[in-house]
């Protein structure tokens, strides 16, 4: 494969000497303000039509010929600029953007959003700055980006709350999650209210919905790349906030001016020191119910380096966790969890056409509960422990191919469940639990060919391989993209990926926690694969509107569920637990969005099918998976009414999450005490609606000094009409004061009333 | 039995399903503050569409004691409350050589027959046709017991102790349990467990603290077969997810052919003990 890999490197290389002199441009793009690269911004050469985007660090590379050239620089938010040069000689162009000051009345659509829309051919992919994120009204007035996304076409979330993605029918541990390259396998805090991300420490992200790019693979439905900001180059700045729940600050600054910087950012809530307070005073009470102590943090640093013109050395981390203590009398239970990485990058140019990036990756997770209980003590934990070592190649042979090859090998350390547990005066001890050792490894190659102005292709594949103990799994995961720009302002785009992923999560509750298990591939339990299919068009009917629709179809193997009966408390037996069956799903989507100007937003539409059969479960019949929502509806607006003041508004609309009642019930007695006790009998999986869930969310932002942005405050008010949307339905016995079994109804619960909430933010 | 066709069981309450994992102990905590910051949840209508109802078996069959089969039907969850004895069915119990037609005994409301014989590797067979035309079949088997090895009291310096049961599981694995403690105070206890995660070694199975100083206890140890603690499990599951957001819902693994319940068979030793501390 390596053999081939490098027939077509060199041979593209050689190609492009064959034509006419040309000369390399190229150089890395940064923000004027902060110093921190930009990726994704493009560098257009419109008198040759062509052009290229920076990438993940701010670097792009062109060939042109000799010739008077015209770039033309442009980023969302930033100054366009224009530069104008002979070129007789390869060049290097280093360029710092600077933020718009003013807002042209009537603004078009920036231009390298339109040309990114209309001419890249990577679709089904979602960027959005963090900008744009804090404009968004707040649950609770915290900047969540992940609630942020779920207002996207194509995302659903898991219930009212919760942070789960379920990105076109696939489940919430199908996502790549990837903070600065490190995986996060548990991105949310407080059982999914809220996720692991602080606003203050993450620069932009991006989610990739289909037509995966073949450097990512693991995952089956999305990859959420998310990257931390790299730290002011040029001044010390301190940013924070206060909210109602959480508390968090940012202090960033060159380390050397221009050359090196720093970024370090912590969050945490502060529930825990009202309820310990309330728990003294009322101690003496004598009905009084202790509530948990419970809190979440975050810590965030980053440091970047340029060691040279073509070196540049990264390094971050993140650690954080999830803390709830519980003690009545002689009980007393801990749990914590939480995630904790470390990247360190180092990128080289070996050429202007060659780019490397090379990056050491550290990710654990890991839970951890104990119980006490006079003389019996026990302790449940899990682990997951990755080391990752991985090289990322770009290459620009010419302006018609853009190659990226790598290879990346991860050694997974796994313990899914482990107990482990002792009863004091018996000498009776317990351990049961496995240890699982495999290595991941994978090789990709892709290139971005261009055609012509109009068509383009982008060509990849990934080998990746996993070795669980006992045997060896090997698949080639092919994708495809093409894309064809119909006319100027219309394009037409599709796609093909195959994904593959060996670690797989199962869960036996209906709700994503903490303790859901992560099991990985074994001789038993094979890997999970998704073929997934998607055209669309991309079109900007007019200068302040874009337009994106896309249709999707996917197919799913060997998709990991829990066995009927099976015991999650039984780590060794894991492994004859789980049972593997189909899924498919299909869908369309549309999104309307204007970009520019005093009024901002977008409008989302999904209507979408997903199901799962498993020989095991539900009589062998398909059911529709928790998840599968036929209509799923996000109106997103945000207005500067002044420079003072911005308000904002997003309303959603989702069908009902599929979810399993029992239809009926019966006696049981039992032989030890015969009394009745009421069993439901559970027929189909998931073949109720839980009734539509709409709600609207309205933000008020005041910026005490906008000429310097430095402090605003910010009015949230989460379910503005106070709809009581069901959070789940349960059945409750009535009965009578003489002890009597009157009638059984069925209840409503909702979560979130109407919430008003306030936060403070600054920066110095 | 049952004394009357009505439900009155004032104990009922008390056996809704309790938090056995820590692990759902938390997230429930959460849902559990949030639900009572929020006040009583109203009823609400909710449309599960029709229900067939099927026929539900209960039956225990003990060495040397009557066989004893409660025959029921399951309702729609919504229906009004009764206890919906079926009493017009045929009820066939075989094994060996012997087939006992069982009769219905409108005093406990129950099907009983002659004597059971105690047979290991044996099937025992039990077949129900009621007069709607309803089939259900089921077959059962019996397991060796366990001995008990020793009983022991602690109190822990509290006012009452717990019972630990020390026993041997043997070498083979795939051994399902039943602990019942009875006591002259009146004070039951019950657990049911396998071997999964001992398999092979000495156990000790603790009680709860509630058995009072100079209490006699008489401790159980059942074989249970897996088709019923399979049950057991599934009742306790889908009991507890009828009321949980967190809990998956999950089918009762029933061993009833055609229908719902439990058809099985109780084997156990028994010791005793007088609490002293």
């Amino acid at each position: 494969m390596r053999l081939a890999f490098w027939t077509v490197f060199l041979l593209l290389g050689g190609i492009s000497t064959l034509f006419a002199q040309t000369w390399s441009v190229s150089g890395y793009v940064t923000d004027g303000s902060s110093g921190e690269a930009l990726p994704g911004v493009t560098v257009l050469a419109p008198s040759h039509q062509t052009g290229a985007m920076t990438n993940s660090y701010g670097y792009f590379s062109l060939r042109l010929p000799a010739d008077t050239i015209t770039l033309q620089i442009n980023f969302g938010g930033m100054e366009p600029q224009i530069h104008r040069f002979l070129l007789k000689k390869d060049t290097t162009l280093n360029l710092e953007l600077n933020e718009k000051t003013v807002e042209l009345e009537g603004v078009t659509i920036t231009d390298d959003a339109k040309e990114e829309l209309l001419s890249r051919n990577q679709m089904s992919v979602e960027k959005m700055s963090i900008d744009l994120i804090k404009g968004i009204p707040a649950f609770m007035g915290e900047v969540d980006i992940m609630k942020t996304i779920l207002l996207l076409p194509g995302v659903q979330s898991g219930s009212e709350g919760s942070t789960g993605l379920h990105v076109r029918g696939g489940a919430s541990d199908q996502n790549l999650i990837l903070l600065d390259g490190a995986p996060v396998y548990n991105s949310s805090h407080l059982f999914g209210f809220f996720s692991i991300f602080n606003g203050d420490a993450v620069r932009n992200l991006e989610l990739y919905k289909g037509a995966f790019p073949a450097k990512f693979g693991g995952r089956l439905s999305s990859v959420l790349d998310v990257q931390m900001k790299e730290g002011n180059q040029k001044k010390y700045q301190l940013t924070g906030g206060l909210g109602l729940i959480s508390s968090r600050a940012t202090l960033e600054g060159p380390l050397l001016k221009d050359k090196a910087s720093f970024m370090i950012a912590g969050r945490r809530t502060y529930v825990d020191i009202f309820t310990r307070e309330l728990n003294k005073i009322k101690a003496d009470k004598p009905n009084w119910e202790k509530i948990p102590d419970y809190f979440f943090y975050d810590l965030n640093g980053k440091m970047n380096f340029e060691l040279g013109k073509k070196d540049h050395l990264y390094a971050s981390a993140y650690h954080g966790k999830d803390v709830f203590n519980y003690s009545s009398g002689a009980y007393a239970l801990n749990f914590n969890w939480g995630n904790t990485t470390a990247s360190l990058r180092w990128n080289h140019l070996f050429s202007d056409r060659l780019f490397l990036n090379t990056t050491a990756i550290f990710s654990h997770f890991n839970y951890n509960i104990t119980n006490e209980y006079t003389s019996f003590e026990a302790r449940i934990y899990s682990t997951i422990k990755d080391l990752t070592l991985k090289a990322d190649f770009d290459y620009f042979p010419n302006n018609k191919h853009f190659i990226r090859f790598g290879y990346q090998h991860t050694y997974h350390t796994l313990t899914p469940r482990s107990l482990s547990g002792e009863i004091k005066n018996t000498g009776f001890k317990l351990e049961a639990g496995k240890y699982y050792y495999s290595h991941e490894a994978a090789a990709y190659f892709s290139d971005d060919i261009t055609f012509s102005a109009r068509s383009k292709l982008s060509l990849g594949l990934r080998l990746s391989n996993f070795t669980p103990k006992d045997t060896n799994y090997f698949n080639p995961e092919p994708r495809i993209s093409y894309l064809y720009r119909l006319r100027d302002n219309l394009s037409y785009k599709a796609s093909y990926s195959r994904m593959v992923q060996y670690i797989h999560l199962v869960s036996n509750s209906a709700v994503s926690l903490p303790t859901d298990i992560w099991y990985p591939t074994t001789v038993n339990v094979q890997p999970g694969i998704s073929d997934q299919v998607a055209t669309g068009l991309s079109w900007v009917p007019l200068d302040w509107l874009d337009i994106n629709w896309e249709a999707f179809g996917k197919y799913f193997q060997h998709q990991s569920e829990f066995a009927e009966g099976a015991s999650a408390f039984r780590p060794d037996e894991l492994d004859s637990s789980i049972v593997q069956g189909i899924g498919w799903s299909y869908g369309s989507e549309i999104m309307l969005r204007k970009r520019t100007g005093k009024f901002t937003g977008w409008i989302a539409y999904t209507l979408s099918w997903s199901y799962r059969k498993v020989a095991e479960l539900n009589g062998g019949l398909p059911y529709p998976n928790k998840y599968d929502r036929r209509h799923d509806i996000s109106l997103v607006g945000n207005y500067e009414i002044s420079p003072r003041f911005t308000v904002s508004a997003t309303w959603i609309y989702g069908t009902g999450n599929a979810v399993t009642f029992a239809p009926g019930r019966f006696f049981y007695l039992d032989f030890f005490r015969p009394e009745p006790t009421v069993v439901p009998d559970y027929i189909r999986r998931n073949s109720y609606r839980m009734p539509a869930y709409h709600r609207l969310d309205l933000g008020l932002t005041w910026h005490i000094k906008p000429e310097k942005d430095q402090h605003s405050l910010t009015l949230s008010v989460y379910n503005a009409y106070n709809r009581r949307n069901t959070y789940f339905i349960y059945y409750d016995e009535v009965w009578n004061p003489d002890g009597y079994l009157e009638k059984i109804v069925a209840r409503k619960v909702s979560l979130f009333p109407i919430l008003p909430s306030v936060a403070w933010n600054f920066s110095f | 039995m049952l004394k009357d066709s009505t439900i009155k069981s004032p104990k009922l309450a008390a056996r809704s399903p309790k938090l056995k994992k820590s692990s759902q102990l938390a997230a429930c905590s959460l849902w559990l503050f949030l639900l009572y910051s929020c006040g009583q949840p109203p009823v609400i209508d909710l449309d599960l569409g029709e229900y067939e109802n099927k026929l539900v078996v209960e039956a225990y069959l003990k060495p040397d004691k009557k066989a004893r089969v409660l025959l029921t039907e399951s309702q729609s969850y919504f229906a009004p409350v009764d206890f919906p004895v079926i009493q017009q069915a045929t009820v066939v119990l075989s094994y060996a050589d012997v087939t006992d037609t069982l009769n219905y005994d409108p005093v406990n409301f129950d099907y009983v027959g002659k004597k059971v014989k105690l047979y290991y590797d044996t099937d025992y067979f039990l077949r129900v046709e009621d007069g709607a035309g309803r089939v259900v079949t089921s077959v059962t088997h019996f397991e060796p017991t366990v001995p008990i090895d020793s009983l022991q009291s602690f109190n822990d310096g509290k006012d009452e102790a717990r019972i630990i049961t020390n026993f041997t599981d043997p070498a083979a694995s795939g051994n399902h349990y039943r602990i019942t403690i009875t006591s002259d105070s009146s004070k039951n206890w019950s657990r049911s467990f396998s071997d999964a995660l001992a398999n092979g070694q000495e156990v000790a199975i603790s009680s709860s603290y509630k058995f009072p100083n100079h209490d006699q206890v008489k401790v159980r140890l059942y074989a249970l077969t897996r088709a019923h603690y399979d049950f057991l499990v599934s009742v306790s599951t889908a009991r507890r997810s009828a009321g949980s957001p967190i809990a998956e819902p999950a089918p009762v693994i029933s061993n009833i052919e055609g229908g719902l319940g439990i058809f099985t068979t109780l084997n156990w030793t028994l010791d005793s003990l007088s609490v002293e501390f």
